[in-house]
């Protein structure tokens, strides 16, 4: 009992909320998106502040699941690896919404915040190769395959996209086609490992988050392609539907993110789902 | 197994067969554990094993052999004058050692003088036989009870009982080099593994590592406070059906007297059952049964065996697949 509340209603309350919670908040960037309540700089500024928010969001929710973790639990690993990539994509967001406030027509070029989602990438791919290592208990040749078939898959992946947006002339510099090749190619990566994963946990609680990170890694890539392909309305009152959709599935994955890591952190707060059949 | 019954001391001697159900009765009242040996001038002996003040089976013993006595048939098995009657107490654990000497066949029997060296050289040899065995040692006041599973499996059940007083311990076949530098009298009874009794024995023994690497397993996954909530939940499940098991990561401490060996299967399908649906919904029903088919797979032969044979068969639609015999070898 916690707070005069069984703790399962608790849980299953606190879970309520945030959903109701993460839906409201899409409402509201939606209206923002499209309605444009207000001038267009308290716009834009909302909508970057819920954009920083859902990021935080996640990051926190993923940090709650890292502090339930004894230090000699090999999942602590896991979560510490993930909840720092994720913190370093709250940096990243709140970095792009400061430029975008600032700099003239919101265009951010490749820069300052892509540091951090570029380094964030490297945490969340060893979140994943460690829960692979804790799910299959890889010898260390194996482990070693593992990694070297993972780099060469991303580092054909990002060959083949560097190569296609240097001879479409896409970006303005070779550091902008590095930068913007890098995403997708990390995306993919990223989005193949969660999916291994979500196929072994199969339905399981603890689970949940790397189909968050698949449904993030989608979502991203989305934002790549159309940034790339020039699509992308970088203020809300030069905003087209494709834009404003691909900025709307953007920010829910953030809380979808969050959400899941939610329910994971609940679960084990909370414990487990059923008490005892008695036969 | 021949009659051992000597080793319990009688206490009251001569009396009618109205006393002898009086002492019954006084057991039943202190929830008394352990054996009543009540003989008789005929020569007839009996022994009742007694678990918490309930009677659980009357055995009759004889020269060379033992039998169970139907339970409709006791008081008529008893009821003659001149009984005498002597009681050794002991825990659950004793008493399922004796249980399974009292019932199991016994194919051949030897016997031996051993000096001590020879006594552990022959322990050694006889803990790497296939078929379950027991050993009854004397020396001076000493008895000793030592049960033997079968190769692989160096666990050995040991029943010491000295000055009226029965003590059970667990170990493996280095006991025999710490033994007294004495001699010994050596009775030693091959078994036939192919009995009830047996296989409720060695399913015990096997489901203990099964649920503590299973446990573990599930910590690494999930972290080691949600394991030792799942191992509470599983205790509590037992407990509310009435059974007295507790399971934690170290595996499952069985304080429970089974009658039968499907008693037995239907509580550790049971706690298989509530593992897979608590687990499964943590990290997903694949990987439960990954855990299964490991865990399984990482145990001797000879409680792979059983537990594949008994346990996983019974364990549900979609359950742990049982490993094929080509996986076993």
């Amino acid at each position: 009992m916690r707070f005069g509340w069984d703790a399962r209603k608790a849980s299953n309350r606190l879970m309520r909320l945030a959903i109701i919670a993460a839906v409201g908040l899409v409402l509201v960037y939606a209206v923002i998106y499209f309605g444009g309540p207000f001038s267009p700089s308290i716009n834009n500024l909302l909508a970057d502040i819920l954009t920083v928010t859902a990021s935080m969001f996640s990051a926190v929710s993923a940090t709650l699941i890292w502090t339930m973790y004894e230090k000699s639990d090999a999942p602590r690993r896991v979560w510490s690896n993930f909840a720092l990539g994720l913190w370093l994509w709250v940096i990243g967001e709140s970095i792009w919404s400061y430029l975008n406030l600032t700099l003239p027509n919101g265009d951010v070029p490749v820069g300052a915040p892509d540091i951090f989602w570029v380094i964030a990438y490297y945490f969340l791919g060893r979140a994943l190769l460690l829960q692979y290592q804790i799910l299959v208990h890889p010898t260390a040749s194996e482990l070693k395959r593992r990694v070297i078939s993972s780099g060469l898959f991303f580092g054909i992946l990002f060959v083949i996209i560097f190569g296609a947006l240097e001879w479409l002339a896409l970006s303005s510099s070779i550091v902008d086609t590095l930068v913007n090749a890098f995403y997708p190619a990390g995306d993919l990566t990223l989005a193949l490992a969660a999916i291994w994963l979500t196929r072994n946990f199969q339905g399981g609680i603890l689970g949940r988050p790397w189909i968050g990170i698949l449904v993030f890694t989608f979502t991203d890539l989305m934002y790549a392609w159309l940034q790339l392909s020039g699509a992308y309305a970088w203020s809300l009152d030069r905003g087209n539907f494709v834009s404003g959709f691909s900025d709307i599935v953007y920010f829910s994955a953030y809380l979808v993110l969050g959400l899941v890591s939610i329910s994971q952190w609940l679960f084990l707060k909370y414990g487990l789902r059923s008490s005892p059949k008695v036969h | 197994m021949p009659d051992f019954s000597s080793i319990i001391p009688e206490i009251h001697h001569n009396i009618s067969f109205g006393y002898t159900e009086l002492l019954i009765q006084e057991r039943r009242q202190e929830l008394f554990s352990g054996l009543m040996r009540i003989s008789y001038p005929s020569g007839e002996n009996f022994v009742f094993l007694f678990l918490e003040g309930v009677q659980q089976r009357l055995y009759s013993c004889f020269e060379r052999t033992t039998e169970v006595v139907n339970r409709q048939t006791w008081s008529q098995r008893l009821d003659h004058p001149g009984a005498s009657v002597g009681f050794l107490p002991m825990g659950v654990d004793g008493l399922r050692l004796i249980r399974v000497v009292y019932e199991t066949p016994v194919k051949t029997e030897e016997q031996f003088n051993l000096s001590h060296n020879e006594f552990a050289d022959k322990v050694q040899t006889w803990t790497d036989e296939s078929e379950p065995s027991f050993i009854y040692i004397q020396s001076e006041n000493i008895h000793r009870i030592y049960v033997l599973v079968g190769n692989p499996n160096s666990v050995i059940e040991e029943l010491n009982v000295t000055q009226d007083q029965a003590r059970f311990s667990i170990g493996d076949a280095s006991f025999s080099r710490v033994s007294q530098n004495t001699d010994y009298k050596v009775f030693r009874y091959v078994s036939n593994s192919d009995h009830d009794t047996w296989r409720e024995y060695k399913l015990r023994l096997a489901f203990s590592p099964l649920m503590r690497m299973l446990i573990t397993r599930f910590g690494e996954l999930a972290g080691r406070v949600l394991a030792e909530r799942l191992g509470v939940q599983l205790t509590n499940w037992a407990a509310g059906s009435g059974w007295n098991l507790s399971i934690n990561s170290n595996g499952v401490f069985n304080r429970e007297y089974f009658d039968t060996l499907e008693d037995a299967l239907s509580v550790y399908v049971g706690i298989l059952d509530q593992f897979r649906d608590e687990a499964g919904f943590a990290v997903g029903s694949r990987l439960v049964e990954t855990m299964f088919h490991d865990a399984l797979m990482k145990l001797p032969p000879v409680f792979r065996n059983i537990l594949n044979q008994y346990l996983y068969m019974q364990f549900g639609p979609g359950g742990a697949a049982a490993i094929s015999p080509k996986e076993l070898l």
